[in-house]
């Protein structure tokens, strides 16, 4: 599958994100070891995506206060780390996680594009861990991404991915 | 035989008609010796006068082992030379040898090198057009209460200046820094990025030295005010202006041209049929000269107000200038006049004609604008011509009708090309679906977080104006969108560092915010403003400069009355201080220089690392650059960095492609000597980082209320800074933080509201109380 970034001037170089579905990402992420899922600020305004999220088994890290909240108003234990500092210990191997292991895959949903792309950037050169664009749109430097979704697809998308 | 000309004392220039000696036989031979200068400042030389790149390395290096670069590449490529494009991507090197770590570093290098040379062209530019104008000895008095006028220049230069001829010194000095470390840009230059991130540090440093010397040489030059607090209030907004009158709208940085156009409006008694609006820094300047000039906005404002043809005339000077003015103004039939050669804008150089001779033609040849690089000509230019063109412009001064508006976004196919090339990735297509059928109501809330680069319209396939479809959405508003924001009033006065240096290195006055700053912020303009009013309800003290200090004024209460209006402008606790243009945040550093020096006794000439190390460990100082756009913001933020102040960036500010961030789970970064007893310590990991992203609002006051602790809090001081944390986590996390433990050393620490519940998560924590050092990053700083 092949599809053409969502914002137009995001070209980082010669290497694109695979293009996944629902199926494809499910696939990769219950074959990851210890993944996590980076919840941004711009979820905290998708209702339907923090429940569907909530509802995962997977451990969801949440960068920014209201996002913290949106969870935390379903109930959903989540961490929260600012996102620079986040990256920063993600980048490192030897830092182990919220849960004493160093995460293989991290799945990011709901950040402002263009500090998405940025921190995509960081860990595609300077880190060893795979990354996973769950967002709507479609971003070039991670590793898997899912295509440009209307709203309601997307949201499908992540039923089927994460429940 | 030797028959002198003319001897000056300025420099010693000795000009020899003749010598006829058994040594040299010549005439008419110059001889320069330099300057003359009677020593009237005491204080002694420090080892750091006039450093050079190699000078401060070691204290660059010690910041960069702590708070190590971060950095986000924004392509793989290096595209510098023409071995290249080089992938740079996994680890691949390019054809001169250069990795991606040390590319990013030379990157952001370049950046703040810009920003700084944008800095010391304009710092140039006004201080030789001013001792052309008031001579080299015109003295600089900046009033009784500020001894300490150039905190800065007197660290770095090691002189005081008195005169404006002393500037001109301490730009060279800048200039030939500048010129290095662009130099070692280049290929096949500097190999390591740890240098690379020195030579940003000492760019940024020599941008804050530049930009003190350009404002100090204004303030001086144009008796703007001298650190008072009462600065008239003046008006701001898209409504405020007199549509009936010419209007003059000013663009840029450098008040040189803006300021002719006063005299000559005054000159004339034209007061009553000209109005001089601006945008951007240059109105902050005007502003200071003269109460009675209107600012627009910021920089965000600058498409919108051109698209409302309001203004007559144009007069740009330099920095921050949308690059299609021109095409913009030829759109509403209004006139450019460039004014510098740093911003030609392609037009024709008409300096040494007569200003009617341009005037005429410019009428009569359906030109945009033209290029006058003489300030009082130019100023003839403008107000003449404004004059003459204000009643042939009435339709232009208008936006289109609506039905008008309507018809032109029925062309809309929703190809998103609007929304996938918007910087805030704003749902464009929707509310335009909507606009066709009547309903402009969704185009103006996205105009509320829209900042008006028009690059929607530009990738539109179909020429849809959408930008002026969002202005019409909200043209009754903007109609009555009108504040108040008090005139710059320049540096800190040294009375009012005496009254507040203890409190606030003892940490009881819990922190100094600096916003400063662009526009394009990424959630819209009123963000600002509530952080502003959050940290002055909670006494802090918030300096405001350039485009953040009108953003903030455009925030208003219930009563419609702005921040500046509520709070009052001193340099205390819970007030609010404009410095004013971008030139005059250099002052914030000013002040935080000023209490290790009036305060803590430290001495300033050439002992830049004691100064830093200071501020480092005891100044509860922090910045933020919410909106980032220029290379210039990036220079100001590096300059901080330098002297240890901690620096927030808004979402944007990622594509500077480099951080400084520390580590606070790894204590050996934290470790300082305790100067009483010379012994290496840990230290608490405060301020946690040096340069950092808030991804939101929320998450930046929080950042704010952790990096204004320093390490030599005194434990009353940290529990009020530990009180204001809490609290703000509480209210946006409803739980205590989860590092907390890390920044209580003591149970005195702890706040009285919370102490049951702090306790308990501190036994959890196996938390162990930690005595204060007396911090220091130097071992020269250890008392015998």
């Amino acid at each position: 599958m092949f599809t053409k970034p969502w914002y137009h001037a995001d070209s980082y170089g010669n290497r694109y994100a695979m293009v996944i579905d629902y199926k494809q990402a499910k696939r990769l992420i219950s074959r990851a070891k210890n993944p996590i899922i980076i919840a941004g600020e711009l979820l905290s305004r998708e209702n339907q995506a923090v429940d569907i999220l909530s509802k995962t088994k997977y451990e969801i890290v949440a960068t920014t206060p209201k996002t913290f909240f949106a969870f935390k108003d379903r109930d959903r234990e989540v961490h929260y780390e600012s996102l620079n500092t986040l990256i920063n210990f993600l980048k490192d191997e030897e830092w182990e996680g919220f849960n004493g292991k160093h995460y293989d895959l991290a799945i990011f949903v709901g950040i402002f594009y263009q500090l998405l792309i940025q921190m995509l950037s960081t860990l595609r050169n300077f880190s060893k861990i795979k990354t996973f664009n769950a967002s709507r749109f479609y971003v070039s430097i991670a590793d898997y991404s899912f295509p440009n979704l209307e709203r309601d697809l997307w949201i499908e998308y992540l039923k089927k991915t994460f429940l | 035989m030797m028959e002198l000309d003319k001897i000056s004392m300025d420099n010693i220039l000795v000009k020899i008609k003749k010598v006829d000696t058994n040594i040299i036989k010549g005439e008419n031979i110059t001889l320069e010796f330099g300057k003359v200068r009677e020593e009237t400042w005491e204080e002694k030389e420090g080892p750091q006068i006039k450093p050079n790149v190699f000078t401060l390395r070691n204290w660059d290096f010690k910041l960069l082992s702590r708070y190590k670069p971060f950095y986000s590449p924004l392509c793989d490529f290096c595209c510098k030379c023409v071995f290249g494009k080089c992938d740079l991507s996994e680890g691949k090197k390019g054809a001169c040898g250069i990795d991606m770590t040390t590319q990013q570093a030379r990157e952001f290098c370049l950046h703040v090198t810009i920003g700084t040379a944008c800095h010391l062209a304009h710092a140039r530019h006004m201080v030789d057009y001013l001792i052309k104008k008031l001579g080299r000895d015109y003295k600089i008095n900046l009033g009784l209460e500020i001894n300490v006028e150039a905190p800065i220049t007197r660290t770095i230069i090691g002189i005081k200046p008195e005169v404006l001829g002393d500037l001109d010194e301490a730009l060279r000095y800048a200039e030939e820094e500048v010129t290095n470390v662009l130099a070692s840009i280049a290929t096949g230059q500097e190999a390591s990025a740890i240098d690379y991130e020195s030579k940003a540090l000492h760019m940024g440093m020599i941008d804050n030295l530049v930009k003190e010397i350009a404002d100090i040489a204004q303030i001086v030059g144009y008796n703007y005010p001298k650190g008072d607090e009462d600065a008239p209030l003046a008006e701001i907004g898209m409504g405020v202006v007199d549509t009936r009158k010419a209007t003059i709208l000013t663009i840029g940085h450098n008040a040189i041209v803006g300021i002719e156009i006063l005299d000559y409006i005054d000159k004339n008694n034209l007061n009553d049929k000209v109005e001089v609006v601006g945008i951007c820094c240059t109105s902050h300047d005007l502003v200071r000269k003269n109460s009675r000039v209107k600012i627009i906005g910021p920089m965000s404002a600058q498409l919108r107000f051109l698209r409302a043809g309001i203004a007559d005339v144009i007069v740009i000077d330099e920095q921050c200038i949308r690059t299609d003015v021109v095409e913009e103004a030829r759109k509403r039939k209004s006139f450019v006049i460039a004014t510098s050669d740093k911003a030609c804008h392609g037009l024709e150089d008409r300096t040494n004609d007569p200003a009617d001779k341009i005037i005429m033609d410019l009428i009569s040849n359906g030109k945009a604008g033209v290029l006058i690089h003489d300030p009082k000509k130019a100023a003839e230019v403008a107000v003449k011509l404004a004059m003459l063109v204000n009643p042939l412009r009435y339709e232009y001064k208008r936006l289109p009708d609506i039905n008008e508006v309507i018809e032109d976004l029925k062309k809309c196919t929703k190809c998103y090309n609007c929304q996938r090339n918007c910087p805030v990735n704003l749902e464009i297509p929707e509310a335009i679906e909507k606009a066709k059928h009547g309903n402009l109501f969704e185009l103006s809330i996205i105009r509320e977080e829209c900042i008006a680069c028009g690059r929607c319209e530009s990738s539109c396939p179909k020429d849809i104006k959408i930008v002026t479809a969002m202005e019409k959405a909200v043209e009754y508003i903007v109609k009555n969108e009108k504040s108040k924001i008090r005139a710059g009033r320049g540096p800190i006065k040294d009375t009012e560092i005496r009254k507040v240096g203890q409190p606030i290195v003892f940490g009881e006055i819990p922190g100094v915010i600096l916003f400063a700053g662009c526009s394009n912020y990424y959630n819209g303009t009123r963000e600002l403003g509530e952080m502003a009013e959050e940290f002055l309800k909670r006494n802090y003290i918030v300096v405001t400069s350039g485009c953040a200090a009108m953003t903030i004024a455009s925030y208003k209460d219930e009563e419609g009355k702005s921040l500046y209006e509520k709070y009052p402008g001193s340099f205390d606790a819970g007030c609010l201080v404009n410095l004013g243009s971008c030139v005059a945040n250099s002052h914030a550093i000013g002040a935080a220089i000023k209490i290790a020096n009036i305060f803590a006794r430290r001495p300033l000439r050439g002992n830049f690392e004691v100064i830093a190390d200071y501020i480092l460990n005891r100044v509860g100082a922090v910045a933020v650059v919410w909106g980032t756009m220029s290379q210039k913001a990036i220079a100001i933020a590096t300059g901080a960095n330098r002297w240890g102040i901690p620096v927030i960036l808004g979402p944007h500010g990622a594509k500077y492609r480099r951080l400084l961030l520390g580590r606070r789970d790894k204590e050996n970064d934290w470790i300082v000597y305790d100067a009483r007893t010379g012994k290496r310590v840990v230290a608490d990991p405060v301020p946690e980082h040096l340069l950092v992203v808030a991804e939101s609002k929320e998450e930046a006051m929080i950042w704010i209320s952790k990096l204004v602790m320093r390490p030599n809090d005194t434990s009353k001081g940290r529990m009020i800074k530990v009180a204001h944390y809490i609290d703000l986590y509480k209210k946006f996390f409803g739980k205590l933080p989860n590092d907390l433990h890390l920044y209580i050393r003591n149970e005195n620490e702890i706040p009285f509201n919370y102490k049951d519940e702090i306790l308990k998560m501190l036994k959890e924590k196996g938390w162990k109380p930690k005595t204060i050092p007396d911090p220091t990053l130097l071992e020269r700083n250890i008392k015998e």
